[in-house]
């Protein structure tokens, strides 16, 4: 299975400038994020994928659902910082109750759910972004996606890490996807999440096989790239 | 006294052979032309497809002949093969010959010196197939002879049809011009035993039999050797090879069918026709129609191969797990882990809505189960199996399948692509071929790893066919289910049915089989990847209608 990104054709699908990638002071963030990701969640392919994604679309709007922790708010926010435009909009409610909103009882996912320490998880979010000086390019909404989408009106660049259940996913999908301009990109992650013995997130893909084009995959296909047509 | 004998020993071997003749239920329908009273086809009820090629060859010229249900020498009794065969007396010239006097013969053919009077033996290595095609001919000779034909067209079903075989009653009557009405027994519809394009295979002389001179004098004398050319259209023929296709006169049927009853079948059936004596042979110039090259021979597969044999001897080369049951004539042995059956009942209500021939290509084939049931429940069709060795985790598919082709006897309505097929291949098929149908059971996710190429490779199979057969599972290749399931909802696409995947009873897995009507997507609906196509990127709008095969 692939695990970078650029193995796929860049150029049929990215309009960016390849040359930023082989800026020195590029390499030398992306060296850093790497590093502070070592051991987090998100796998350096998916990292160098967000990362890159930014630098070299240079988006306006860069919404994520689901941070979390946040370790993937950050190579999307130090994208941004350093191209210097844009902003990461954050959307996460740190509910327990939202996690788990759709699960049924006793599902493997549930029971993790339950027992997070959101206000713990929040703290450290919080921590990343002082860490890195990334506060003022990101923008939280402390909210379910479904109360978000409101204030939500174009998107540039989406990565779609929220709910596991089928509706919940399905709902993130149907409410943001369509706010994705037009050769804006998706990120899809945790794809092949399983709920209750079968991959949930699987209907979350027919809005976006209905209007956009699969770039790549990584992590086995648990990540997902899409193009907006 | 000796004269008696004789006479006692004819009127015995007539009856023995006619016991085994068989005879006739009802022969309705229009099967004459002009100058021709009855045109008989023989054909196997084990090969259904090589009667439809046949039937095919002649209908489109309007031409209907009778099936004659073939007698199959590999069912014939113990008693039979004795009856039919020379029984060997004094006097005879004793040769090197085969017999069948136990069920242990049958399978390892005997080779022996005559010495036995009164045994039967039949020519060296003759197998058991070539006896139950001598019997074919000769049944239909007696049903001609009773009916009270005067002319005959009898073919086997391994026929090519090459020029316009309304010729041939104008060709009879030049013929009866030429030699009398009275001068000609047997005129062969073709120049000689075809082994290519423009080449034949000659006899040299007659083969050996007991009851004959065997010397080289006579075997090579003008008698057996003399085949030339009288006109434009028409050669005297002696030996030859062949009996595909034979127009008979009545007084051919009686030569023929008195030196049988009196003499018994020893050789097959093409190397002893031309030894009564008196029978006058005729052939022509051109090929009107003559036998298809490299055709499927019934008559020698057995004694090579026993198929009660051949089965167990597979399962002890294969010892691995089956992923279909296999399906060996008209047997099934469920030896498979998946369900095939209950797959194969979802199918086939989209192969009946077919209208005549239509062609299959069943990508992945497996064991080729669901090919060689479609062969054989469909004999008009044509099945193109796809399958190689080191497809994904099973290392011997494409082994598997070649050996088991065989052991269906090679059926001319199937063939097998011993190939890995990538996207790329399918796109460079589409450009030459459209199928009428296309099975891709539990397949696509196999092409690649990753979801745009396996959209693409979907995309591929969509243009190949008129109707897409696509199944899909929950637990393997998650993301191609999804896209399926999309874009089966995207483009009605109707589903067939949901099937457990094994037959283990603890096992989960289910396919769901979606029917796509095979239409390229109309604009609006997702291409699903962003990469285009290079080999092929604009044609499948519009395919090409060559048929497969």
């Amino acid at each position: 299975m692939t695990v970078d990104w650029r193995s796929y054709a860049l150029p049929e699908t990215i309009d960016g400038d390849l040359a930023a990638l082989a800026d020195p002071a590029f390499a030398q963030l992306e060296s850093a994020v790497f590093d502070h990701l070592a051991n987090s969640w998100c796998s350096q392919a998916k990292a160098r994928l967000l990362l890159e994604l930014v630098v070299l679309s240079r988006p306006q709007v860069c919404v994520e659902i689901g941070a979390f922790t946040g370790s993937t708010t950050l190579p999307v926010a130090a994208g941004l910082r350093h191209v210097g435009q844009g902003r990461a909009c954050v959307i996460e409610p740190w509910s327990n109750e939202e996690a788990l909103r759709g699960l049924p009882d006793g599902d493997a996912n549930a029971l993790w759910w339950a027992d997070v320490d959101m206000a713990a998880v929040r703290a450290q979010f919080a921590q990343l972004l002082a860490a890195w000086s990334l506060a003022s390019w990101c923008e939280v909404l402390a909210e379910a996606s479904r109360d978000a989408a409101a204030k939500i009106t174009a998107i540039d660049m989406l990565h779609l890490d929220g709910n596991f259940s089928e509706q919940g996913s399905l709902l993130d999908s149907e409410l943001y996807v369509p706010k994705v301009a037009v050769g804006g990109h998706i990120v899809l992650s945790n794809a092949l999440v399983t709920v209750a013995g079968k991959p949930a997130k699987m209907r979350a893909l027919w809005p976006l096989f209905d209007t956009c084009d699969v770039v790549c995959e990584l992590d086995d296909g648990n990540t997902l790239m899409f193009r907006k047509r | 006294m000796e004269g008696r004998a004789a006479r006692v020993h004819a009127a015995s071997a007539a009856a023995d052979l006619e016991r085994h003749l068989r005879t006739f239920d009802g022969k309705g329908g229009d099967h004459a032309i002009a100058n021709v009273d009855f045109i008989y086809m023989i054909n196997l009820d084990a090969r259904p497809e090589k009667y439809a090629l046949a039937r095919r060859c002649l209908e489109v010229h309007g031409i209907s002949p009778y099936r004659f249900a073939a007698v199959d020498g590999w069912e014939l009794s113990g008693e039979a093969i004795r009856d039919v065969g020379l029984k060997y007396r004094s006097g005879m010239t004793p040769l090197l010959a085969t017999r069948y006097p136990t069920a242990v013969e049958r399978a390892v053919q005997s080779h022996e010196l005559m010495e036995e009077p009164g045994e039967t033996y039949f020519m060296h290595c003759m197998p058991l197939g070539a006896i139950g095609c001598a019997l074919s001919h000769l049944s239909v000779l007696q049903d001609a002879w009773d009916s009270g034909y005067e002319t005959i067209w009898v073919m086997e079903d391994d026929i090519e049809v090459l020029g316009d075989p309304h010729s041939l009653p104008g060709l009879i009557t030049e013929l009866d011009a030429l030699v009398g009405e009275r001068g000609w027994d047997v005129l062969f519809t073709d120049v000689d035993y075809r082994v290519d394009i423009g080449r034949y295979l000659v006899a040299r002389g007659a083969p050996k039999r007991p009851d004959m001179d065997c010397s080289l004098r006579a075997r090579y004398s003008a008698r057996f050797t003399a085949t030339f050319q009288l006109n434009e259209h028409f050669r005297k023929v002696a030996a030859r090879f062949g009996s595909t296709s034979m127009v008979i006169r009545r007084s051919g049927i009686a030569k023929l069918l008195n030196f049988y009853k009196q003499r018994g079948i020893y050789g097959p059936y093409d190397l002893d026709n031309h030894v009564p004596d008196g029978i006058q042979r005729y052939g022509l110039t051109f090929d009107l129609v003559t036998n298809m090259l490299d055709p499927i021979s019934d008559v020698g597969v057995h004694a090579v191969v026993p198929a009660a044999d051949t089965i167990e001897r597979f399962l002890e080369r294969y010892p691995e797990p089956m992923y279909q049951d296999l399906v060996v004539g008209s047997h099934i042995y469920r030896v498979g882990s998946d369900v095939c059956d209950a797959r194969y009942e979802l199918i086939k209500p989209v192969l009946e809505r077919c209208e005549g021939p239509f062609s299959v290509l069943d990508v992945g084939a497996a064991q080729g189960y669901f090919s060689f049931r479609i062969a054989q429940d469909f004999p008009e069709s044509t099945c193109v199996m796809v399958e190689s060795d080191n497809t994904s985790y099973y290392a011997r598919h494409g082994s598997m399948l070649s050996e088991l082709r065989a052991m269906n006897r090679t059926p001319p309505n199937v063939d097998h692509i011993d190939r890995r097929l990538d996207r790329r291949d399918l796109e460079q098929l589409g450009c030459s071929e459209h199928f009428d149908v296309v099975l891709a059971l539990l397949v696509i996710h196999l092409f690649a790893d990753d979801l745009s190429e396996q959209i693409l490779t979907l995309q591929a199979l969509l243009r190949l066919g008129d109707h897409v057969i696509v199944e899909v599972a929950s637990d393997v290749g998650v993301l191609s289910t999804a896209y399926v399931e999309y874009l089966a909802q995207a483009r009605a696409a109707r589903e067939l049915g949901v099937v457990r995947r094994h037959k283990d009873p603890v096992s989960p897995g289910c396919g769901r089989l979606f029917w796509f009507t095979g239409e390229p997507p109309p604009s609006d609906v997702a291409t699903g990847s962003g990469r285009r196509s290079r080999s092929a990127p604009h044609r499948a709008e519009q395919p090409a209608r060559e048929r497969s095969g």
